[in-house]
């Protein structure tokens, strides 16, 4: 069981990784407008890499319809229990 | 998934504001599409006559027909004569079977004391549809005008048609708002100021050409009317009857076909069953002072001297049989205006038409002394062409066709223009290579405007003739060129003209007449 | 019937009125027979068996998922079950459809193995709007299995979903989600009036008075490259977009306001296109919905699948982190292109639209660091006008290259026309412009001003989109008079200038057949 806290430790990670970004930060409110490259296209890079990094798979459903970060945490703090 | 504009949808409610400019806007929209419509529809002949029907005070006969009776009627005449009041309510092609609405729309605007109805076009109403007849009325009202409606329902809902022509028909703005060239010319804005247009002549036309018919004494073979016209007939005989009106049936002189006496003579005993008259004037021709040499344009329309001989006789005829109500010092006067002017016009058609008949005169005089070759080509002149017909026999060492030189300067040399008028066939190897209409597409008549000539072409084995009306013209040709002469009246041959070919040049050298 | 028809206002009317006079419940039913008797006057009856068989299909098969999506144990039926139904689907496409796929994979194999017969079509048409139905279906289909979607228990209702009236004939391609409002109850609002019938009046203003007229030229100029050479073709090539997008955004603004009038919103197909600065901004703003269903539906679970997951590590290590993504991505853009040109339905689409524009995207993104450093170093000013208007035009030069396949009617005629015009450069005389051949192709200086009238309209009206959101929010915040002399200005030249009626040839979409 991780905290959310621990999450976004690794999730910020995986941003920095996917879009060549050091400096980036995400929190609960953030979304595809805050960083540049994140596009539609882009997006399915960073939940193949979310994936990667927590270990399952996250549903096809799920991928479509998240509209932020913070959904992202959750989703990924269900998956893990 | 919510629209981008569902937050605005709380403030409009229906308010009484909302359904008035809704309304507003629709009349203005409706408003735009009429005017529009009137500015970009094809002027159709006679559509002044229809709408300025309108504005005419009253009077005492309204004449319904098609193109015949405008030609063979002169309401003016009728008032100088005998007082009475008429108008030619007719457009071009029309169809028996929109009379009623035709008569609608005459009561509308006015309320005759009597209506002739001509039944020349009865047996025309066939199951096709032909735009013109439809058009040429419909298009000179609003699109919204219930009798227009009504009128381009009953006409279509019972012939054959296609789906897709129906819609350009309610709306004509569908096919007519290409005609932004005709913006140009003033006429097409005068719908715009109805109450301004005006007939002088009151819908009667004229025809200042000449052409000279035999005429066949016919006897009906009992065929009858169609279904379809037996049907239109007895819808004008009820109309009458419901509303009471006063109704006298004719059909104007013209050249009958056995088919169409027939159909008159089935309609004369429906008629007169139901109590009304039916004067058929092509039984009164000798009364009347036909002459069918001189009183014809064409097959179906008299021409002035006609009409005045016809207009004659009718209004004689409906001052004996009818009585009619006197018009009022102020309409009177308009009328009288009118007449001064119709006079004017009157006087130049009858001399323009004299002058016609002076030179046909003169032709049919000097055909009979066509010798030499300068007296053809002054005789082609006086003809003008008009009645007579050239067969032009081409043999194989000419190869005559619509582009050619050769031809092109023939024709020029000896002033025969080939148009709908003048009557020009050619024929090589016993084939029709083009007619008046410049086209090679092997069919071939002479003859002016639906009266050809019959003749036909005979194929042997050695050589190919020409039939004329029964009497046989062999055409063997050795020449260059062979010219039969036809009078389109007595559809004889007049003159037989052999032309040789001499080191390449044609050349009128030998003349021959043949009576 | 075809959707810019006088029958077709007719029926809207119509339809409009009994929609808003019935009962509540009574509403979507009015929808579906509205669409019936579209569908019957505007293809071959029968055919209608084949939107009924994809109903049927994708009914049992969903309501089977969605009872059992949750229990681990049915997991692989569930997902087996899925597959199949949207494989029914693609092939009854595939058949009807997609012939000249399996004729020239039959030709080819003849040619190679002689005995194999040479298959020729079916001789039965297919239905209308197969193509996006067909993908709306594998949409539900997939949402369903994904957990996006409820399954329609009412399969009347899900019928409905696939065979919308205004959607038939050129799309857009909706969600499932999206279109749950066609079972409510609508009420009547005098808004959705307006709105809807201005949206048809200016999708009418741009098939009939723009559209048509720049056909004409562009069609009598490839009709007939040996008299109309050296500039001309050029000139058809760039005016073509012109021409397709009028056609097929004047025809969704049809669409689109049809089904205001019933108080359904649907997703919008264009986003001024020519306002996009690469290649792939271009894809996200023209043919929307297509684009994200195929991302949605084609692009993301690829990329999402084991093997790509897989073989783009193995890019990763191998060529280090930037040719680890690029490779793997440049695969599932092929993919889809793919796709997106088969479903364009014929065998030259796929060589010609997919082939081009994947290579325009898969070049534009190789070049992008270089591209930055030169404007850098250039210190180009990218947020300029300037700068905004040469991507412009790049990427509408891209697009108008491409599109040459959309004009030609098989892989040897497209080649043919690049041909006349890699000929054509060398015999370029700008001075033919000028001296009235124009007037041969069969329009008059009336049609041409008419047409840069239009574009200027069009332009005009696209800039208020892009700053307004629609331009109508403009219009409608203008004063009174304002606001009624243009819808009826639009409407009386629509009226008098449209290419409609029996002294034109009727018009047809170029999309309409997909």
């Amino acid at each position: 069981m991780m905290s959310r806290e621990a999450v976004y430790e690794r999730l910020n990670g995986v941003f920095r990784e996917v879009f060549d970004d050091d400096t980036i930060v995400v929190n609960d409110s953030t979304t595809a407008d805050d960083i540049e490259d994140w596009d539609s296209f882009e997006h399915i890079n960073l939940i193949v890499a979310i994936e990667e990094e927590f270990g399952f798979k996250i549903p096809m459903g799920k991928t479509v319809t998240m509209k932020n970060v913070g959904e992202m945490v959750d989703i990924i703090l269900q998956m893990g229990e | 998934m919510a629209g981008p504009f569902s937050k605005d949808k709380e403030k409009i409610l229906a308010k009484p504001k909302v359904i008035l400019s809704f309304f507003l806007f629709l009349c203005i929209v409706v408003f735009c599409v009429n005017e529009v419509s009137y500015i970009f529809r094809y002027n159709y002949a006679h559509r002044d006559a229809l709408i300025g029907f309108e504005n005419e005070d009253h009077v005492n006969v309204v004449f319904v027909g098609g193109s015949n009776v405008r030609c063979a009627i002169q309401p003016l005449e009728g008032w100088k004569e005998y007082g009475i009041t008429s108008y030619n309510y007719a457009a071009n092609a029309a169809k028996f079977d929109l009379f009623p609405r035709y008569m609608d729309v005459i009561r509308k605007y006015n309320s005759p004391e009597l209506f002739v109805i001509d039944l020349r076009t009865l047996p025309l109403v066939v199951k096709g549809v032909e735009e013109k007849a439809i058009r040429g009325w419909a298009d000179c009202y609003d699109i919204y005008d219930p009798i227009r409606i009504r009128g381009i329902c009953d006409y279509f809902f019972r012939r054959d048609y296609d789906l897709n022509e129906i819609p350009s028909f309610f709306l004509d703005i569908m096919r007519f708002h290409t005609q932004d060239k005709n913006l140009g010319v003033n006429t097409q804005w005068a719908p715009l100021k109805r109450s301004e247009i005006r007939d002088i002549t009151k819908g009667a036309d004229d025809v200042c050409e000449i052409n000279a018919y035999n005429t066949i004494m016919l006897t009906p073979e009992g065929k009858g009317m169609s279904e379809l016209q037996m049907k239109v007939l007895k819808e004008v005989l009820d109309y009458c009857d419901n509303n009471h009106l006063n109704a006298l049936f004719i059909c104007t002189p013209y050249i009958l076909s056995k088919e169409d006496y027939d159909v008159f003579d089935a309609a004369e005993k429906i008629i007169s069953e139901r109590g009304y008259t039916f004067q058929n004037l092509n039984d009164h021709c000798e009364e009347i002072g036909i002459d069918f040499n001189t009183h014809f344009c064409d097959v179906n329309h008299t021409n002035y001297l006609g009409a005045k001989a016809v207009s004659a006789y009718i209004f004689n005829y409906l001052s004996s049989n009818y009585s009619f109500s006197e018009q009022s010092a102020e309409s009177a006067e308009k009328w009288n205006d009118d007449y001064s002017e119709y006079s004017i016009i009157s006087a130049q058609r009858q001399s323009a038409i004299n002058a016609l008949k002076d030179s046909l005169d003169e032709a049919k005089e000097s055909e009979k002394e066509l010798v030499l070759e300068s007296d053809f080509r002054d005789w082609l002149r006086i003809a003008n062409m008009k009645g007579f017909s050239l067969v032009l026999i081409q043999d194989k060492s000419l190869d005559w066709d619509v582009d050619n030189e050769d031809f092109e300067s023939f024709l020029d040399t000896n002033g025969i223009i080939l148009n709908m008028g003048t009557n020009v066939l050619t024929i090589r190897d016993g084939k029709v290579r083009f007619d008046y209409r410049k086209t090679n597409d092997n069919k071939g008549t002479t003859g002016n405007d639906r009266c050809p000539i019959d003749f036909s072409i005979i194929d042997t084995d050695d050589e190919f003739g020409i039939d004329i009306n029964g009497v046989g013209v062999f055409s063997s040709c050795n020449n260059a060129l062979r010219i039969l002469v036809i009078n389109n009246q007595y559809r004889r041959l007049v003159d037989d003209i052999i032309i040789e070919n001499a080191d390449g040049d044609l050349a009128i050298e030998h003349i021959a007449g043949c009576r | 019937m075809t959707v810019v028809s006088f029958y077709y206002l007719f029926f809207l009317a119509i339809g409009v009125l009994i929609y808003y006079a019935v009962p509540k419940k009574v509403q979507w039913i009015i929808l579906l027979l509205l669409s019936l008797i579209f569908y019957v006057s505007a293809a071959t009856p029968y055919t209608i068996v084949f939107l009924i068989a994809s109903t049927i299909i994708a009914y049992t098969s969903t309501i089977y998922i969605y009872r059992h999506k949750d229990a681990e144990i049915y997991a692989k039926t569930v997902s087996i079950v899925a597959i199949v139904s949207v494989l029914i689907n693609i092939l009854m496409w595939f058949l009807l459809k997609g012939s000249a796929f399996w004729i020239l994979g039959s030709i080819l194999i003849n040619k190679v193995i002689p005995g194999v017969p040479v298959l020729r079509a079916l001789p039965v048409v297919s239905a209308l709007g197969m193509g996006y139905y067909t993908a709306q279906i594998i949409g539900y289909i997939l949402d369903v299995l994904w957990g996006n979607a409820d399954a329609q228990k009412n399969p009347i209702k899900l019928f409905l979903f696939l065979c919308f009236f205004p959607q038939l004939t050129v799309g857009p391609v909706s969600r499932y989600n999206d279109l749950l409002v066609l079972y409510d109850y609508h009420k009547f609002s005098y808004q959705n009036i307006c709105i809807g019938a201005q949206r048809i009046l200016w999708g009418f203003f741009k098939k009939l008075v723009i559209s048509d007229r720049v056909a004409i030229i562009v069609n009598s100029i490839w009709n007939d490259t040996t008299t109309y050479g050296g500039v001309w073709p050029w000139i058809a090539v760039f005016l073509y977009p012109l021409e397709i997008y009028t056609d097929f955004s004047g025809c969704m603004d049809v669409v689109l306001g049809t089904s205001e009038l019933f108080d359904i919103h649907l997703s919008e197909n264009f986003r001024n296109p020519f306002f996009s600065r690469n290649s792939q901004e271009f894809w996200q703003r023209w043919h929307i919905t297509l684009g994200s269903w195929a991302r949605d539906y084609v692009y993301y679970p690829v990329m999402k699948s084991r093997w790509m997951v897989n073989f783009g590590k193995k890019c990763k290590k191998k060529y280090g982190k930037r040719w680890g993504k690029f490779i793997p991505w440049s695969l599932s853009m092929a993919i889809l292109w793919f796709v997106m040109g088969v479903w364009h339905g014929s065998v030259h689409h796929i060589f010609g639209v997919s082939l081009w524009f994947w290579l325009a995207l898969v070049i534009s993104e190789l070049f992008e660091p270089i591209t930055k450093k030169i404007t850098c170093v250039l210190r180009i000013k990218t947020e300029s006008f300037g700068w905004h208007f040469y991507q412009s035009g790049r990427t509408y030069a891209v697009y108008a290259l491409g599109a040459v396949f959309f004009t030609s009617s098989s892989l040897q005629i497209a080649l043919a026309h690049y041909r006349v015009l890699g000929s054509s450069l060398s015999q370029l005389n700008p001075w033919t412009l000028f001296d009235g051949t124009v007037l041969n192709l069969g329009v008059s200086w009336k049609d041409i001003n008419l047409i840069i009238f239009g574009c200027v309209c069009l332009i005009l009206a696209d800039y208020l989109r892009e700053r307004y959101d629609y331009a109508r929010i403009w219009v409608r915040n203008q004063s009174f008079g304002f606001r009624w002399l243009i819808w009826i200005g639009i409407f009386l030249v629509v009226l008098i200038y449209g290419m409609y009626g029996p002294e034109y040839n009727s018009s047809t979409f170029i999309y309409q057949g997909f």
